[in-house]
């Protein structure tokens, strides 16, 4: 399979995140994976995009996301970075918690690493690389 | 996002179909509203058809329990797919929803 890759800038508007999920779950299509993994990758996608546009660029239109994706034989790898202040994610609480299981926030970037092998956030926090390797029949030489 | 609507034994039974997720979770909110707002005194949400949620969804299910519970009436989970089960579980919800495998046991409870 040919090494896909995209680099792109968008306007922190919540409309563009499922564009940008659907465009690498349609790449992907092609693999034929497993239903399930692909709606894993789409979540983790979206959560990050979600978090970049709401909570990094506060929802301002002016600032963008940018938005990147490698595909290749192995595996797909995700870039998500917003023009926001960043945040320290290590103070992020924990979302399984059982004082805080009854919260309505804090859980995107928890689903993000449940769902995906690697996840690293740069220094700031307001730039997070997530990988996801391709099951072993799919890796194609 | 679809949500229908049936009555059992005074029982009100949404049943949604598609994703639960942030681009529809202030619809989902409302329909849930206009039911609390009605007589029944429990409320059965069949996840039989939903295949996708997300940190938004899951925050419109809590929301909707807690406002279930302050207007006296009980929120069931029913059928939950392979999908929402697995996301219930990793994020520990299971703990505090009430989850059945059918609608035929929710209605027992």
């Amino acid at each position: 399979m040919p090494k896909m890759k995209k680099k792109i800038a968008i306007k922190s508007r919540l409309s563009n995140v499922k564009k940008l999920s659907g465009e690498v779950i349609e790449k992907l299509s092609i693999l034929k994976l497993d239903h399930q993994f692909l709606l894993n990758i789409k979540l983790a996608i979206e959560e990050a995009l979600i978090n970049a546009i709401r909570h990094g660029n506060k929802l301002n239109p002016a600032l963008e996301v940018t938005f990147s994706y490698c595909i290749d034989s192995k595996k797909v790898s995700i870039t998500v970075k917003d023009q926001g202040e960043g945040y320290d994610y290590h103070k992020v609480p924990n979302a399984t918690d059982k004082k805080r299981l009854l919260t309505t926030s804090g859980r995107g970037l928890f689903l993000i690493r449940y769902t995906m092998d690697e996840v690293k956030l740069n220094k700031s926090g307001n730039q997070i690389t997530m990988v996801k390797y391709l099951p072993s029949p799919k890796r194609i030489l | 996002m679809n949500i229908q609507e049936k009555t059992v034994n005074d029982n009100i039974v949404l049943i949604v179909e598609g994703d639960i997720d942030f681009s529809i979770t202030r619809e989902f909110k409302k329909k849930f509203e206009n039911t609390l707002s009605g007589p029944a005194k429990r409320i059965i949400l069949n996840l039989s058809k939903v295949l996708y949620i997300d940190s938004a969804g899951l925050a419109a299910l809590i929301e909707v329990m807690q406002k279930s519970n302050m207007a006296g009436k009980v929120l069931l989970f029913t059928e939950p797919t392979e999908k929402v089960k697995n996301i219930f579980e990793a994020t520990k919800l299971k703990k505090i929803f009430k989850i059945y495998n059918t609608e035929a046991e929710a209605l027992q409870v």
